[in-house]
């Protein structure tokens, strides 16, 4: 099978670019809280929290710095490297069930 | 006896992960600590799992061109060779390098913990001047105008899907990066070419190469005061513009010694500066924290898991007969649709919109007549924008 050279890095450099800009609109950033601002932000805004961890079991964690928040961590490789009393940064959306927040992990960064 | 089936089983899932693409080592590990086991087994295993893992990974880069993120920079002469029937040889190259830099890295850890606090402390201001000078040199090693521009463009594509990527929520995101920039894009171009896998030869292997295994020792050791992202595969790259590794075995055997050596010293920063500049090692400090004082046991495990599979890696290799053919189209669909199924799972929707991303940014340098190590600006830019 001939391929035109020229024609198909000009198709795979303009597949590129659209990927990007997608990749660039798709990646809504976060916003960076503190627990405490979490734990009163509008529910569904996309925050990007830190804290130390603590209650920490193989679905969910809470994220405390001086209060707590629960995390959802399910089906996050990064979640099985977290342990009681670790430092991480954790970004999601963040959720209300009867009253209570949560943050769905999206991303978590274990220092 | 214990301790020994602990290695014996780290050995074991460190060739898992190594054979198997997108398991990652850290994944492992990270899997292992979950396990009620005894801590000293536990952190005898993920030493193990570490060892075995770095010298088993160069089998899918050479033979399927997949690579992991610490030997992606082994990738383009590997599988290069293994299209000339020299597989064989390449992995023998990287598994004899691997093996003498990790012997020579524990050598010189003594040194290291020494050096390694200094050095990070003076380094620490000019990192980002540092890359952005290095860079420079990479792009104008191509010598020609047009090419220079072609390549810049290349690199700078890629480092934006680099930003584009670190700054979504894809799970693992070099995973769909990296396969897409190297297997996926290969794979298409060679449907192409009609590029297949040929008879592997058997011939000896020369071992002329040790002044870039003596290099990529010291390399190593730099590469742990990098904060960056795949620190190993960064220094590899420029290192290789510097040192004018041309030939692919030079090539091999400076970013497999970098990536064995790296490890090593690995240890030496996590004691000397406090930094885990290994996944399955922050992991380990978790659950034992790492003393000099246990040092030289944790560096035998390693030591001893290397060399046992740097062994097991020869005898496998002595069936590479068998991927004769391996390449030609209907092998080259079934790694594109594992690649696809594999990154779907591991990094989700976006996932899938970064690997077809990376593969069309993949496509351009053979295309354009440039060097393909251009599409490490996916690492390079982002790095840079970090230490900035």
């Amino acid at each position: 099978m001939q391929i035109d050279g020229n024609k198909t890095a000009v198709a795979a450099a303009l597949l590129a670019v659209a990927g990007i800009a997608l990749l660039f609109l798709l990646s809504e950033t976060a916003e960076k809280a503190s627990v405490a601002q979490a734990l009163v932000a509008q529910p569904n805004s996309l925050l990007e929290v830190a804290g130390t961890a603590a209650n920490v079991t193989a679905e969910k964690f809470q994220l405390c710095d001086r209060v707590c928040i629960s995390v959802r961590s399910q089906g996050l490789p990064s979640a099985i490297l977290l342990s009681n009393g670790r430092m991480a940064s954790v970004n999601g959306r963040l959720k209300e069930y009867k009253g209570s927040k949560y943050i769905v992990a999206e991303k978590i960064e274990v220092k | 006896m214990l301790q020994l089936l602990a290695v014996a089983a780290g050995i074991l899932l460190g060739a898992l992960s190594g054979l198997i693409p997108g398991v990652h080592s850290n994944t492992v590990a990270s899997v292992l600590s979950t396990l009620p086991l005894p801590p000293e087994l536990l952190t005898y295993i993920i030493v193990a799992v570490l060892g075995a893992h770095i010298v088993f990974q160069f089998f899918p880069s050479v033979f399927l061109s997949i690579p992991d993120d610490t030997v992606v920079a082994s990738v383009l002469p590997g599988h290069r060779m293994a299209l000339e029937g020299r597989g064989r040889e390449a992995i023998n190259v990287c598994v004899f390098s691997a093996v003498v830099a990790s012997a020579s890295s524990a050598l010189l850890l003594p040194f290291s913990l020494w050096f390694i606090p200094m050095a990070y402390a003076a380094m620490q201001p000019y990192l980002g001047p540092i890359l952005i000078a290095a860079s420079i040199f990479l792009l104008a090693s191509e010598r020609e105008a047009r090419k220079i521009l072609l390549a810049l463009a290349v690199f700078l594509l890629s480092g934006l899907l680099g930003i584009a990527t670190m700054r979504g929520s894809v799970n693992d995101p070099l995973f769909p990066a990296f396969s897409g920039l190297f297997a996926a894009s290969g794979i298409l171009l060679s449907f192409a070419s009609q590029q297949e896998i040929p008879p592997q030869k058997s011939g000896r292997t020369q071992f002329d190469f040790l002044r870039f295994v003596a290099a990529g020792v010291m390399l190593g050791m730099l590469s742990d005061l990098l904060p960056g992202i795949a620190a190993p595969a960064q220094i590899a790259i420029f290192a290789s513009a510097v040192l004018v590794a041309s030939e692919a075995r030079n090539f091999l055997a400076l970013v497999s010694s970098i990536a064995a050596s790296h490890a090593v010293f690995a240890f030496a920063a996590l004691v000397s500066i406090g930094k885990a500049r290994e996944g399955a090692l922050a992991i380990m400090n978790d659950i034992v924290p790492v003393q000099l004082g246990s040092l030289p046991a944790l560096i035998g495990v390693m030591l001893l898991a290397i060399g046992v599979s740097a062994y097991l890696m020869t005898m496998l290799v002595r069936r590479a007969g068998e991927l004769q053919g391996l390449g030609t189209r209907e092998a080259n669909w079934g790694i594109l649709a594992y690649l696809i199924c594999a990154v779907a799972i591991i990094s989700g929707a976006g996932g899938l919109l970064v690997f077809a991303t990376a593969t069309a940014i993949g496509l351009l340098p053979p295309l354009l007549g440039i060097r393909r190590t251009h599409v490490m600006g996916l690492i390079i830019v982002p790095s840079i924008m970090l230490s900035l």
